[in-house]
């Protein structure tokens, strides 16, 4: 016997219709001159949208009334879901290193040995602009601070995150990793 | 309105399901010869889905199809999300490194000769050649045909989205 229920709640349905609606507030923020450039804040925003669109959906469309507190906990999950398979993909659009050397390969007129490789990365910035940008987050996320030409990780937060990561990281066995 | 056993049974399925793909994924990469990490966590959670999906069905109880399905992607898409992190972040690549480090530090020329020019960038070089996205030719490495249709729709996505530049 098969034991699916398939039935989609009101808020559930409604939670659908505002995941669809991401991608095109993603596009509509991306061309927001105030927020251009900021790809984090873009995403923000649009998800922040969203979870409004679907609020006010819930408030004042009747039959996407809620009749439990569960439906508005998977409804909200739905969208979760939705925002992370997003930001995945928004990630490795705005933030991925391999596909940023492919896109340098792509906009060179012909074949680049490895340095050149290195030297065109990102519009000629090259790779210490990675170095440059992943320690700035670093550094304003707490984990890392400068001591003259050296990094240090910082006493309890970045110790700690490293901590984390390197026990999650043996957990994986994901020894090659980065 | 779904009844609330329903609704129980289908949330501990969700969740046994999304433990079982964490643990299978733990002990599959342990395993693994050459399959890359990325495509293992991937596929694994695939399978644990189905198979989640399959108990289900076995249950002989009323199971919410789709709240079960929340609750096992919702958690799993987070998992991915750290996973991937883990991965290939290069963010936390430094950190686990400089964890390593005597005194927790490092200078930074050396962080950025050893990691990003030398370590992290000959990955990213070995997995563009495995995928066949380009090929090494005495001018330099060129984009396959592969490549470039893959390159023509991260270009195509970067310009709908308005991302100006990537990295």
């Amino acid at each position: 016997m098969l034991s699916f229920d398939f039935t989609v709640s009101g808020p559930l349905a409604a939670a659908f219709v505002a995941s669809v609606m991401l991608p095109f507030c993603l596009f509509v923020s991306a061309r927001m001159p105030r927020v251009a450039g900021r790809n984090a804040l873009q995403f923000l925003i649009s998800v922040i949208v969203v979870f409004l669109a679907w609020a006010g959906a819930l408030l004042f469309i009747p039959a996407a009334q809620p009749s439990d507190a569960a439906e508005i906990i998977i409804g909200a999950m739905a969208i979760g879901t939705a925002v992370l398979f997003f930001l995945e993909i928004w990630a490795l659009l705005s933030r991925g290193y391999t596909l940023g050397l492919l896109i340098t390969m792509h906009r060179s007129d012909r074949p680049l040995s490895a340095p050149e490789l290195a030297r065109s990365y990102r519009g000629g910035e090259g790779l210490d602009w990675i170095m440059r940008h992943r320690l700035a987050g670093l550094e304003s996320a707490g984990l890392v601070c400068r001591s003259g030409d050296a990094i240090v990780l910082t006493p309890w937060r970045g110790r700690t995150v490293a901590w984390i990561c390197r026990r999650a990281v043996l957990l994986l066995a994901l020894e090659a990793t980065g | 309105m779904i009844r609330a056993d329903t609704v129980h049974t289908s949330v501990v399925l969700g969740a046994a399901g999304f433990v079982f793909c964490v643990a299978a994924v733990a002990v599959i990469l342990r395993l693994r010869q050459t399959a890359s990490a990325a495509l293992v966590a991937i596929t694994v959670a695939l399978v644990a889905y189905v198979t989640t999906l399959g108990v289900a069905v076995g249950l002989n109880r009323a199971v919410s199809f789709w709240t079960t399905s929340i609750i096992f992607w919702f958690a799993t898409m987070i998992f991915l999300m750290v996973f991937g992190a883990l991965y290939k972040s290069v963010s936390l690549r430094i950190l686990v490194d400089l964890f390593a480090r005597p005194a927790q530090a490092e200078l930074y020329s050396a962080i950025l000769q050893r990691y990003i020019v030398t370590e992290s960038f000959e990955n990213r070089l070995a997995l563009i050649l495995e995928n066949k996205w380009a090929i090494p030719t005495s001018a330099g490495y060129a984009l396959t045909e592969r490549g470039e249709g893959l390159a023509r729709l991260i270009a195509a996505l970067q310009r709908m989205f308005a991302i100006q530049r990537s990295g």
